[in-house]
C-alpha cells in the first residue's frame, strides 16, 4: 500500500479513537501536533491500527514511535 | 521565575530524564502537573517533599528513578495492548501476580520506586489525595482521637494525611504483606512515640482484638481474586460507627493487576455486597473526558469511598 495511503487509513483511526473530526494526519504530523495522542491514547491508537490492517507490533516497535512517518514506515515493514 | 527548591530541581530533572527517553509520556505527565500544580500548589510541594525524601534516603538519581518508571511505563503499554484486544488483565490471579511480581526482587524494585513517583506525576492520583483530605475535614471532627489500620499502605500517603489532619489520634496500625514495601512507608510516615505501629504480615493472618475508627484500603481490591474477602474480614474490626475508606481503579491494566471493575457501579456494589453503606464518593478519570466516554472507551477511573457498616 502506498505510503499515503496508509496515512489517509490512519487519518480515520486517529479521529476515531481520539475523538475528534478536526483531526489532520500527515506524514509529517508529530505527537506534539496532536493534542489528544499521549501514550495512553497511543495505546488505544495502536490496537484500532493492528486491528485494522490485521498485523502484530511487537513493544519495542510501538514504543519508539512519536510520529506519523515512523508509524507507516512499521505498518510498510508488515508487509502492508 | 519559578520556585526553585532542591525538591522542585530534582523532579524537573526527573521530567527531562523522561522527556529525553520518551516523549509521548513526557507530553502526558507534563500536562498532568501543570494542572495539580496550578490546582493545588502547596499540596503539590508537601507531597513532593515526601517524594523527595525518600529518594534521597535510599541515594537514588534523576536518571535512575527516570529509568525504574519508564520500565513500568512499559509494563504498563503491553498490559494495556491486551487488555484493549482482550477484554480482560493478562493477570489470571494473585498466584501468577505473585509468581510473575512481588517474588521478583528487580521487578519489586524498580515497581515500588516507580509507583512512588506516579503519586504525583498522575493528576487521577493526586486529586483522589485531595478529595480524601477535604472529606476527612467533613466526615470527622479534628480532635478525634482515632483508632487508624491502614492494610497495604504502600508510599503511606492516606496515612500521612490522617496524622497531618488528626494530630490526636490514639494509634495508627500499618500492615502490610511485603517487607519492601512496608520499608518504604516507615520512610515516609515516621514513627511518632509508640502511636504508630507496623506489622509485616498479611492481612488475614492479622489477630488485633481492638477494634478501629478507621480503616484505610488504598489500591489492593483490584490485587485480589476475591477481593469481597478482604472487605467482610476488615468490617469486622471496625467499631459499630468506624468509617472505611477505600479506593481502587477501574480498566486498569497493570503486571499485578487481577480482579477487573469495569466501571464504577461495580465498584459500589460490590462494597454494598460486603454489608457496607456508602457514605460519600467520587471518582477521578486518567484523562480528560466524562464518565460514559471513560466507560466506553475502557479508561481508568479511580474510585474513591468512605462507607461504614449498616
Amino acid at each position: 500500500m502506498e505510503r499515503f495511503e496508509i496515512t489517509q487509513k490512519i487519518n480515520t483511526i486517529f479521529v476515531d479513537v481520539l475523538d475528534n473530526e478536526d483531526i489532520v494526519i500527515t506524514e509529517n504530523t508529530i505527537a506534539n501536533d496532536v493534542e489528544e495522542w499521549d501514550s495512553l491514547t497511543h495505546i488505544q491508537l495502536v490496537v484500532a491500527i493492528e486491528k485494522y490492517f490485521k498485523i502484530r507490533f511487537t513493544s519495542k516497535e510501538i514504543q519508539s514511535w512519536n510520529d506519523v512517518s515512523e508509524m507507516i514506515t512499521c505498518i510498510q515493514e508488515k508487509g502492508i | 521565575m519559578e520556585n526553585t527548591t532542591q525538591p522542585l530541581l530534582f523532579l524537573n530533572d526527573i521530567l527531562k530524564e523522561i522527556n529525553k527517553k520518551d516523549k509521548l509520556h513526557f507530553k502526558r505527565i507534563n500536562s498532568n502537573i501543570i494542572n495539580v500544580k496550578k490546582n493545588f500548589p502547596l499540596e503539590f510541594e508537601e507531597l513532593l517533599d515526601l517524594v523527595f525524601n525518600y529518594y534521597n534516603f535510599v541515594h537514588l538519581s534523576p536518571n535512575q528513578i527516570s529509568n525504574d518508571y519508564l520500565k513500568m511505563i512499559n509494563d504498563y503499554r503491553i498490559d494495556g495492548l491486551y487488555f484493549y484486544k482482550h477484554g480482560k488483565y493478562r493477570c489470571e490471579n494473585q498466584q501468577m501476580a505473585y509468581k510473575n511480581v512481588y517474588s521478583n526482587s528487580e521487578i519489586m524494585s524498580y515497581y515500588m520506586n516507580a509507583l512512588l513517583i506516579s503519586q504525583i506525576l498522575w493528576k487521577h492520583h493526586f486529586n483522589i489525595y485531595m478529595y480524601f483530605q477535604s472529606q476527612l475535614k467533613v466526615l470527622f471532627n479534628n480532635s478525634e482521637k482515632l483508632k487508624v489500620l491502614d492494610v497495604g499502605p504502600g508510599h503511606g500517603f492516606f496515612s500521612y494525611l490522617v496524622k497531618k489532619n488528626f494530630t490526636q489520634y490514639e494509634k495508627m496500625d500499618l500492615v502490610d504483606i511485603s517487607e519492601t514495601s512496608l520499608l518504604m512507608t516507615k520512610k515516609i510516615i515516621g514513627y511518632d512515640e509508640d502511636k504508630i505501629k507496623y506489622f509485616n504480615k498479611d492481612i488475614f493472618l492479622f489477630d488485633e482484638t481492638n477494634k478501629y475508627d478507621f480503616i484505610v484500603l488504598g489500591e489492593i481490591l483490584e490485587h485480589l481474586d476475591n477481593p469481597k474477602e478482604i472487605l467482610l474480614k476488615l468490617a469486622n474490626l471496625l467499631n459499630k460507627d468506624g468509617m472505611f475508606w477505600i479506593t481502587t481503579p477501574t480498566n486498569s491494566p497493570a503486571i499485578d493487576h487481577v480482579y477487573l471493575f469495569n466501571n464504577k457501579e461495580e465498584v459500589l456494589e460490590l462494597v454494598k455486597s460486603a454489608g457496607l453503606e456508602i457514605v460519600d464518593s467520587k471518582s477521578f478519570i486518567a484523562e480528560d473526558v466524562d464518565e460514559e466516554t471513560a466507560n466506553k472507551k475502557r479508561i481508568t477511573n479511580l474510585v474513591g469511598l468512605f462507607c461504614k457498616k449498616k
